[in-house]
């Protein structure tokens, strides 16, 4: 400033102050004079056309930088927004519930408070009888903590959204700037007097009917019938929609953690390894003498499981793999040999605390109906609990070298387009097991596990890599749950000690609790 | 005593009429088939094969019965909701193997198994794959088998040997096969360790019927692995040594010359007639069917499977080198028991045998006399009267020896084991 207009630079600043001085008086004059003659109205109509048409330019002017929000954001009024893809069965049940609130809403619903307080409040109601239906109040089925994570969310999202989704939105900055103020008063206040959940999500809806309170009065009824009625119905559902969504989460109880310190903690998948993770765990199971061992062996790149022509492994028994390259950090557990029915519970408990099932089948053994049992009785273990997600099941085919002809083993085989004798073995094998075994035929990885002779382990990777990110739902859905289990008093006690750093903390001491109960 | 050898030539006489009318022309005879069937299918031996899917229970049905993939498929006939059976020839079977496929399913009960076996099972075949433990399903329900008949032998086949088979170039038996009794080790490491660890499993079987090991792989011929039934005559010694009543002997013997070029399966379907002709005497209603027409209807087919036709001289040929084509009439008269005492020779076969018994060996003789004499008159070969003479008296010794020694028709136990 100094270079600019030199040492006299205040003088020069004063000069122009005076000499503006009037010209700057005539904007609130202008204003006092419009208010007087009720002018004022036609005014702002014009300042809002004139903001709309700039908009409108703009776009075109920036065709190419206008970014148009993809997901959620491109919805209209008419359309299904799409459930959040880490959510479980159950939870989808309850995003279509949403959905038929959604369905019926209108603009005019923000325009009238009641409506609205009587449509969010139903459609919470509506969620939380989905997931407590034994209870007579589920309305009142969360803590403090979760309803003021909510409020925070609400707003969050709902701004988010009304940005991209409604064209000319940032323009009624008022209802911006009100919400924004309500949002933090909100949160405070409900941290303050604590006077109860409905009170916060209320709170947490308020700023949204606070901007379309302001809309309807400055529109006059003539932007809500006419103009942007479209814009309005849009909100409308986005503001239902996300209620629900919300509603979702807490009662779901994924509010029990943020969601986002859980994804902190997840292991980036090109990680600094010195990053704090939890490594996706992985099940070994398999018939006695499958190869699971030999499996573990082959994945860590060595010898860190006994293989033996007995069955070597009599308990259930974990080993680490690190994250190297493109490969993530993997806790490899090699459940014992299962070798009845019996072994069920204990498949199932396992199979519960893992992400990902590798199940390793011999080829060259028909004796398939035990694996199939097995593995249903996992998959139906998940079936009857909603809530929870089941691991992807990858199985890998083990022993190929002892299928016929049993002379002959140059690798690499082509089962895709299969040329000799022992390719079309190998490919008939993987599909009798795809089949006996209930999974896709591409799910099934042909290989090789014996020690000096590994081959098609590549494959396997590979495989374990494509259903990583399907793991990691899993894996949180899992985490979740610990999280959860946690609370009970001497997780509130903790809540007090630790405050905010509570969640890492229950998560990796439930991780550390089934580790050693395991 | 003129009068009873006249009276006697007249009833020779009728008998050979019987049997000629029958070899010459025969007649479609639906009802009697059936009985044929049905009663070789009684009588004969049952091997209970126990194992998983895929352990190589099949493999054992053909190699042992020597038969075709699709005769030893399609010679099936579903018996309960888990078992199901293989009949071997089809037709008249030698033998039958019931095949627990379903075991280890949910919700399986070898109890129903076991009700069908129980008056049938000359023998508990295991079969497991020589790699790994032995599969719990199996263990189980043979320790139940064990719990309800203590002396039941077992043969447990170990298969899959080659699974073993490691290093450069094609895998190869060792040879000569060096299991000897199923307990010496074969050179191979980790196969001796797995092989002891499933002897010892075993061992604690609860009781006392001896438990014989057999290290078998039988593996088709495109397969390059020679010979292509490893271990079969180790599996037939266990199997025999099992079967203490010599039924699995006389069956192999059988099983065995099917297999033969020439012979054809001549030799396999004598025992369904010999059943039957063993059966008619202990049935209350005999009527239906006779040991004369039974022999009639053997003696005609077995020309058949040989590619000869019987003539009137040449039945009289073979019936003459018998001589004693009396016998089975007279038996049909007098009661076998009565008349082998008078007849010098066969006597001591057959002497104190019940009718039944009687029946059977007579009719087993003289067929496989019969294959003897056919075979000979196609080739164009030296007719030896002796030699058939010979077979027929050995053959009938042999299945006199084994009816009674299985008590195959004894009153006690008979008439139920077929239905």
């Amino acid at each position: 400033m100094k270079r600019i207009v030199g040492r006299q630079g205040s003088w020069w600043l004063g000069a122009l102050a005076a000499a503006s001085l009037p010209f700057l008086a005539l904007v609130p004059l202008g204003a006092v004079w419009l208010w007087e003659r009720q002018g004022f109205v036609y005014w702002f109509l014009g300042t809002a056309l004139c903001f709309l048409a700039a908009g409108l330019l703009f776009r075109r002017a920036h065709r190419s930088g206008d970014r148009v929000p993809s997901g959620d954001g491109t919805t209209a009024a008419g359309e299904e927004t799409p459930p959040d893809p880490g959510w479980s069965p159950s939870d989808k049940v309850a995003w279509q519930r949403v959905q038929g609130f959604a369905a019926q809403t209108s603009g005019r619903m923000l325009v009238d408070q009641r409506a609205l307080l009587a449509t969010g409040r139903a459609v919470i109601e509506e969620v939380a009888r989905h997931y407590h239906p034994e209870r007579a109040e589920p309305l009142w089925h969360f803590t403090l903590p979760e309803a003021l994570l909510l409020a925070e969310r609400i707003s969050r999202r709902t701004r988010a959204l009304t940005v991209q989704a409604v064209p000319g939105s940032r323009s009624v900055r008022i209802g911006d700037v009100l919400r924004l103020y309500r949002v933090k008063r909100t949160v405070a206040s409900v941290a303050q007097s604590a006077d109860g959940p409905w009170r916060a999500i209320r709170l947490a809806i308020n700023p949204v009917q606070a901007a379309a309170a302001e809309l309807s009065r400055r529109f006059q009824g003539f932007a809500a019938e006419g103009l942007s009625s479209l814009m309005l119905d849009r909100i409308a559902r986005i503001v239902v929609e996300e209620i629900g969504r919300e509603a979702i989460n807490l009662y779901s109880g994924r509010l029990r953690a943020d969601i986002d310190e859980l994804e902190r903690l997840e292991p980036p998948a090109v990680a600094e390894p010195a990053a704090p993770a939890v490594p996706l765990r992985l099940l070994i199971a398999g018939k006695v003498n499958a190869g699971k061992s030999s499996l573990v062996n082959a994945l860590c790149g060595d010898v860190v499981a006994a293989v033996d022509v007995l069955a070597a492994t009599g308990q259930p028994t974990s080993h680490s793999v690190r994250g190297a390259d493109d490969r993530p950090a993997l806790e490899l557990v090699d459940c014992a040999g299962l070798e009845r029915e019996t072994s069920i519970p204990k498949l199932v408990a396992l199979a519960e605390n893992c992400d990902l099932v590798l199940w390793v089948a011999p080829a060259n053994d028909g004796a398939r109906d035990l694996d199939r049992r097995l593995l249903d009785a996992v998959r139906g273990h998940f079936a009857g609990r909603p809530q929870f997600r089941a691991p992807p099941v990858v199985v890998v085919m083990s022993h190929i070298d002892r299928l016929r002809p049993f002379n002959e083993w140059a690798p690499p085989y082509d089962v895709a387009a299969p040329t000799g004798r022992k390719a079309e073995t190998i490919r008939a094998a993987m599909e009798s097991v795809a089949e006996a075994l209930g999974v896709a035929a591409a799910d099934v990885v042909p290989a090789r596990l014996d020690a000096g002779m590994l081959y098609n382990v590549d494959a396997v990777w590979t495989a374990v890599l494509a259903r990583v990110p399907e793991a990691r739902q899993s894996q949180l859905i899992r985490l979740l749950r610990l999280a959860g289990s946690a609370g009970g008093v001497a997780g509130v006690a903790r809540q007090i000690v630790t405050g905010g750093r509570l969640l890492s903390g229950l998560v990796i001491e439930g991780i550390a609790g089934t580790r050693t109960k395991t | 005593m003129q009068s009873i050898l006249g009276r006697a030539g007249e009833q020779i006489s009728s008998f050979w009429k019987d049997v000629y009318d029958t070899v010459l022309n025969p007649k479609p005879d639906a009802p009697g088939d059936t009985r044929i069937a049905e009663e070789a299918r009684a009588r004969a031996p049952v091997i209970w094969l126990l194992g998983m899917v895929g352990s190589g229970k099949s493999s054992i049905i053909r190699t042992l019965t020597g038969s075709s993939d699709a005769e030893v498929g399609t010679g099936y006939r579903p018996c309960t909701a888990t078992a199901r059976i293989y009949e071997f020839p089809e037709e008249a079977p030698v033998v039958r193997f019931l095949d627990t496929r379903g075991l280890g399913e949910v919700a399986y009960d070898p109890a129903e198994d076991l009700a069908l076996c129980e008056k049938q099972a000359h023998l508990v075949l295991v079969v497991v794959r020589a790699m790994g433990p032995v599969p719990a399903p199996v263990l189980d329900a043979l320790t139940r088998v064990r719990r309800r008949h203590p002396d039941w032998p077992v043969v447990v086949a170990q298969t899959t040997l080659h699974d073993f088979y490691e290093g450069p170039g094609a895998p190869a038996h060792p040879l000569p096969y060096p299991f000897g009794d199923g307990t010496r080790p074969g050179g191979i490491e980790a196969l001796d360790r797995s092989l002891a660890a499933q002897r010892e499993t075993f061992a604690k079987l609860p009781g006392s019927g001896a438990v014989r090991f057999a290290p078998i792989d039988f593996t088709p011929e495109e397969d390059g692995l020679a010979p292509a039934d490893y271990g079969i005559d180790r599996l037939w010694a266990a199997l025999e040594a099992g079967s203490a009543d010599g039924v699995v002997s006389m069956m192999r013997r059988s099983l065995g010359s099917s297999g033969k070029p020439g012979g054809g399966r001549a030799a396999s379907h004598i025992w369904g007639y010999a059943a039957a002709a063993g059966a008619i005497d202990m049935l209350p209603v005999a009527g239906v069917i006779g040991v004369p027409v039974i022999q009639g209807k053997m003696l005609h087919s077995l020309a058949g499977m040989l590619g000869v036709t019987w003539t009137r001289a040449t039945l009289a040929e073979f019936s003459g080198c018998l001589g004693a084509g009396a016998l089975l009439r007279f038996g049909a008269q007098f009661g076998v028991r009565q008349l082998v005492k008078l007849v010098p020779g066969y006597g001591t076969v057959i002497g104190g045998a019940a009718a039944g018994a009687a029946s059977f060996a007579t009719t087993y003789g003289l067929g496989h006399a019969a294959i003897l004499y056919l075979s000979s008159r196609r080739s164009g070969a030296q007719f030896d009267a002796d030699a058939v003479a010979e077979e027929f008296r050995r053959a009938m010794a042999e299945a006199t020896g084994v009816a009674r020694a299985s008590r195959m028709f004894s009153r006690d136990s008979d008439g139920k084991a077929g239905s």
